[in-house]
C-alpha cells in the first residue's frame, strides 16, 4: 500500500542516506522537488512547537560556496507549505506570493532550522511567516500567501 | 538537452553546486548592451510538486540566477549577494513546457542594485520577481560570472 500524506502519495527522498541530526526524525513529503532537494529533518521542540530542519550539503551550494538562494527559498515554499496545508488538509493551497529576506549567508554543513506561522486563515488566502535560523543566527525571513484550491491529485 | 541542440546564442549557466543539480538553465550571450537579460529551462519530472505543477521552489530558484547573472554584468569585477527578492505565482507550469525568462537592471547605486524580472511560457507570465542585491566587494580573479 501507498504511504500517503494529507491523501497525497509520499515522494522518495532522493538521498535517503543522508541521516537526521541526533534528536530530529526524518520528515516525509509528497513534492518530486522537494524529494530532490531534501531530505528535510522534524521533530517538536521542549516549547510543544514542531521544527523543521535541513542540512545543506555540496548539492545545494553556488558559486560563491555558499548555500544558493534558490535552495533556500525552496525549503521556505516547502516548509510554510507543511503549516498552511495543515490549516487547510482538505483542500490543496497553493502559493501565490513569497516575500525573502536573505540576512545572512549560509555554509555547508549547516542546519537550517525553522517554525512555521500562519498569520492569518481566511476562507480563500492563508498568510504564513517564517524566521530560519543556523544556531542562534537568524539567516532568513520569510512570508508567503497562499490561495485555497480544491486541485488535490488523486494519489 | 544536448550541446549540439542548443538554441542559437544561449549557453548554459555555470554548472556549479544549485545550478548543476537543477539542470541546465540557458543563458543568451548573444544579446545587444541595453537589452534585457534572456534565460531558458525546460523543467522535467522531478521539477514537479504534488499537483504536477513546476514547484515553487524551482520557479524561486530560476528568478534568483536570472536576476543574479543581470546583476553582475551590471556591476563588472564586483560581487553582490541577494538582499531581498519578492516573487508573484502568476501561474503554474506544467512538465516539459519550456520556460523563458527576461530581467532587467532598474538602479544601480554604489552599494546596492534594484533587479526586476519575469518568467513567461508561451508569452504569458508565469512569475514575476523583484529583488534587491548588495554589493558586497570585488570578484575573484576566474570566478564565473
Amino acid at each position: 500500500m501507498t504511504e500517503t500524506m494529507f491523501g497525497i502519495a509520499v515522494a522518495p527522498w532522493a538521498r535517503p542516506d543522508i541521516a537526521p541530526p541526533p534528536g530530529w526524525k526524518l520528515g516525509r513529503v509528497v513534492d518530486p522537488f522537494e524529494a530532490f532537494c531534501g531530505p528535510w529533518f522534524e521533530k517538536v521542540g521542549s516549547d510543544g512547537v514542531k521544527r523543521y530542519a535541513f542540512r545543506v550539503d555540496e548539492r545545494h551550494i553556488n558559486a560563491n560556496g555558499v548555500c544558493h538562494g534558490g535552495m533556500l527559498m525552496t525549503f521556505v515554499d516547502a516548509i510554510l507549505g507543511v503549516a498552511v496545508w495543515e490549516r487547510d488538509p482538505d483542500g490543496f493551497p497553493v502559493t501565490v506570493g513569497q516575500q525573502t529576506s536573505f540576512l545572512k549567508a549560509v555554509r555547508k554543513d549547516d542546519l537550517v532550522e525553522v517554525s512555521p506561522v500562519v498569520l492569518r486563515q481566511g476562507r480563500e488566502m492563508i498568510f504564513a511567516r517564517g524566521d530560519f535560523f543556523c544556531g542562534d543566527a537568524l539567516i532568513l525571513s520569510a512570508t508567503s500567501l497562499w490561495k485555497c484550491t480544491a486541485l488535490k491529485p488523486k494519489s | 538537452m544536448t550541446r549540439e541542440n542548443l538554441p542559437a546564442g544561449f549557453q548554459p549557466v555555470v554548472p556549479v553546486g544549485f545550478n548543476a543539480y537543477i539542470g541546465p538553465i540557458l543563458r543568451d550571450l548573444s544579446r545587444k548592451a541595453g537589452e534585457a537579460g534572456r534565460f531558458r529551462f525546460q523543467p522535467q519530472a522531478h521539477h514537479l510538486n504534488a499537483g504536477h505543477n513546476v514547484h515553487g521552489g524551482l520557479l524561486m530558484t530560476l528568478c534568483d540566477i536570472m536576476l543574479g547573472y543581470t546583476v553582475h554584468e551590471a556591476i563588472p569585477g564586483k560581487l553582490a549577494t541577494t538582499a531581498t527578492l519578492n516573487t508573484d505565482f502568476v501561474a503554474g507550469v506544467r512538465e516539459g513546457e519550456l520556460i523563458e525568462g527576461r530581467a532587467e537592471v532598474t538602479r544601480l547605486t554604489r552599494s546596492l542594485v534594484f533587479v526586476s524580472g519575469a518568467l513567461s511560457v508561451a508569452g504569458k507570465p508565469v512569475m514575476t520577481a523583484s529583488g534587491i542585491w548588495k554589493i558586497i566587494g570585488d570578484r575573484k580573479e576566474g570566478a564565473p560570472a
